[in-house]
């Protein structure tokens, strides 16, 4: 069994997580913790000891209420690990805390796909998500998870690729297909000869292979990031590795409209 | 469901004819073809010739785009004009193999009060317009920026068609809560016609997306779920919205859900569906 | 049809709204409608009695609409079927033509206008019953 944080407040990017990892514990044996962190700088707080701790006991209350709310609306079918948790303080801190004192093996999230690559380069630039140990999973959109592409660019290790994909997904739960993404300034997409990357393709199809998946399309293509998106729809899920510096890759990633799959 | 199409003898008209038959061919939908005589024009007694037989060969479109499959419309021609108003002529396909009916009409008088007086008479469901690449640019006589007109003023949904494009996603831009049962089944029609794919667009402010906003795209998004209708979701900041709206009008059909609460009047600054129509150069849907 | 009673309509849609909408306007304009929103228990009631108009959606979870009109074609070839839908093609038309359907609408339409289209049902209904 496989353990996942998933994080949701009340609004449409949770409502969407919820219902995309329902259908992902079809694929995987997974048990949820829900957390939802309540940021008393965003309140009017005030006072010290009693005051403030009937104060933030207020407002963990009432994001509870939002939690439960929320969880009773979408009716998910998913195996639950405890009691949704609720915190106050930082949310970076907060879900940083709870994975230290709980090693889960997936962090979850919903975030709206939004036009722009920016909002998509904060989230990954947050403390949350450069300090985070374990992969972690942004839904962007509720698709159906019928394929899974594992993405691979310059900068994209193939060992960290392989091994947290496959400590997630059982072998053959799902068709998988393999793209080598190059950047091209302008035009439509090019697809290029497999064996021009044949090397590295290879590091990842082996490794797979020898833990008993079968890669059913590997392929390269050149093009902008915007166009390579558009192309990439149809899978539901994109399987991809931290990017640690701006580049095409990066900026892949942020303009995909599938969730994505970040391996660490 | 019943289609106006108001035409007048410009390039644009024949593209949007063709655009309507396509999707009145589909649909089945009962179309009325208005054309609009300005009261200067042509003698009293019959509609002017030039627009008469533009309306005709418009008229072609509807009887041959099913291809081998028979027309709603049947197969035959349209039958003399026929005076049945004081300024207003009518004529309609004499075919016993009609299933739905096709009617050319041409009336007199102003072009945007002859049209939504007709659509308010036919208890149109949705007008196909068509419209010169910029609103300001000359094309329908007598009223400048007719089509951004028709589509603020219109009680339906109205389809302003630019150019012949081929449509890939159907997107629909919602910035307040408004959002009919008449418009996301136009939608659904959309999608169906075009095989193409549903976007649903929230427009955010700078303080981010407005609540009620987002709860109806979580509503619109159920809705097409139940109907086995794949949806994406995006957000758009309001300052993006003229570059990302020019940029999606490549491939894809853009809507807005105007609702009275909408803010895109801000954002399309003068007025905000001949804006919209200027940003983009293909078909702007206005769904109501 | 029989005599002065009522003009029986089923009506199948999965949508609730759609039923909401029409139900209480044909009852006005003096039919009698039993609405549905699921086919199987729609296709359960044809089983029971007959119906003079059926009006279905195509598309509905559950059940097709098509296989929903060409049970009550079968079992009933003289009820009237219309169909409603929001996913309207060329081939659908063609094929609910084909299995008899007497008219076709695309959604959305007027109240209007399908009360219109019933009532050309019922006046081929007549006829037919007065020969």
């Amino acid at each position: 069994m496989k353990t996942a944080l998933i994080y949701i407040e009340e609004n449409l990017a949770s409502s969407m997580a919820l219902r995309y990892t329902s259908r992902l514990a079809n694929l995987i044996d997974l048990a949820l913790q829900v957390i939802h962190v309540e940021e008393p700088e965003n309140k009017n707080h005030f006072g010290t000891g009693w005051t403030r701790r009937t104060w933030e006991h207020g407002i963990e209350e009432a994001g509870l209420q939002e939690v439960d709310r929320l969880l009773k609306t979408e009716r998910i079918d998913c195996r639950f690990l405890g009691s949704p948790v609720v915190r106050v303080g930082d949310r970076d801190s907060e879900l940083l805390s709870e994975m230290s004192h709980h090693p889960y093996n997936l962090y979850i999230e919903g975030r709206l796909n939004t036009a722009s690559v920016r909002d998509f380069y904060s989230l990954l630039g947050s403390r949350l998500y450069r300090k985070m140990t374990c992969p972690s999973l942004i839904v962007k959109n509720l698709v159906p998870i019928d394929r899974v592409l594992l993405l691979a660019a310059e900068g994209v290790d193939p060992d960290q690729l392989t091994s947290c994909f496959s400590r997630l997904f059982d072998p053959e739960s799902i068709p998988v297909d393999l793209l080598y993404f190059h950047f091209q300034e302008n035009d439509s997409p090019v697809w290029e000869q497999e064996h021009e990357m044949a090397d590295y393709l290879n590091e990842i199809i082996t490794p797979l292979a020898d833990k008993g998946w079968n890669i059913e399309k590997k392929q390269v293509v050149r093009g902008t990031p915007e166009k390579v998106a558009d192309l990439l729809r149809d899978y539901g899920l994109v399987v991809s590795t931290f990017p640690t510096r701006k580049c095409p890759h990066y900026e892949l990633l942020a303009m995909l409209p599938n969730p994505i799959l970040i391996c660490k | 469901m019943k289609m106006l199409v108001p035409v007048d003898t410009n390039p644009y008209s024949a593209v949007a004819a063709r655009k309507a038959a396509k999707l009145a061919i589909n649909t089945w939908a009962d179309v009325t073809i208005l054309g609009i005589q300005t009261a200067g024009s042509a003698a009293n007694n019959m509609p002017d010739a030039a627009l008469s037989s533009a309306m005709s060969a418009y008229c072609k479109a509807f009887l041959s785009n099913a291809g081998e499959m028979e027309s709603p419309y049947g197969d035959g021609e349209p039958a003399p004009w026929r005076a049945t108003g004081n300024g207003v002529w009518e004529t309609s396909i004499a075919s016993e193999t009609a299933k739905k009916s096709l009617r050319l009409m041409v009336k007199k008088g102003s072009t945007l009060d002859m049209i939504l007086e007709q659509a308010a008479q036919d208890g149109s469901d949705f007008i196909v317009i068509g419209s010169p690449a910029k609103v300001a640019d000359p094309g329908w006589t007598g009223e400048l920026d007719l089509t951004a007109k028709v589509a603020n003023k219109a009680p339906c949904s109205v389809l302003v068609v630019k150019e012949e494009k081929s449509v890939n996603t159907v997107m629909g831009i919602l910035d307040q809560d408004h959002v009919s049962q008449e418009s996301l089944e136009l939608i659904n029609q959309m999608v169906t016609v075009h095989q193409a794919e549903l976007k649903i667009v929230g427009l955010a402010t700078a303080k981010g997306l407005d609540e009620r906003v987002e709860m109806k795209m979580g509503e619109v998004l159920d809705y097409y779920a139940s109907k086995g209708v794949k949806a994406w979701i995006t957000m758009v900041k309001e300052n993006e919205m003229e570059d990302f709206a020019a940029r999606a009008a490549e491939t894809s059909l853009v809507g807005i859900w105007l609702g009275k609460k909408s803010f895109l009047a801000k954002i399309f600054s003068k007025d905000r569906v001949s804006q919209l129509i200027n940003a983009t150069n293909s078909s702007v849907l206005v769904l109501k | 049809m029989r005599g002065k009673e009522k003009t029986s309509i089923l009506l199948l849609d999965d949508e609730p709204i759609v039923s909401k909408r029409l139900k209480p306007s044909l009852e006005k304009r003096g039919y009698e409608v039993e609405a549905f929103t699921d086919g199987f228990s729609a296709l359960q009631r044809i089983k029971e009695r007959k119906f003079d108009i059926v009006v279905t959606d195509l598309k509905m979870e559950g059940i097709d609409g098509m296989h929903f009109l060409t049970e009550v074609k079968k079992k009933f070839p003289e009820t009237e079927v219309i169909v409603i839908t929001g996913f309207a093609t060329m081939q659908t038309a063609k094929e609910s033509f084909q299995k008899g359907v007497f008219d076709f609408l695309a959604k959305p339409f007027k109240i209007k206008e399908i009360t219109e289209v019933i009532k050309r049902a019922e006046n081929r209904q007549r006829e037919r019953a007065s020969k």
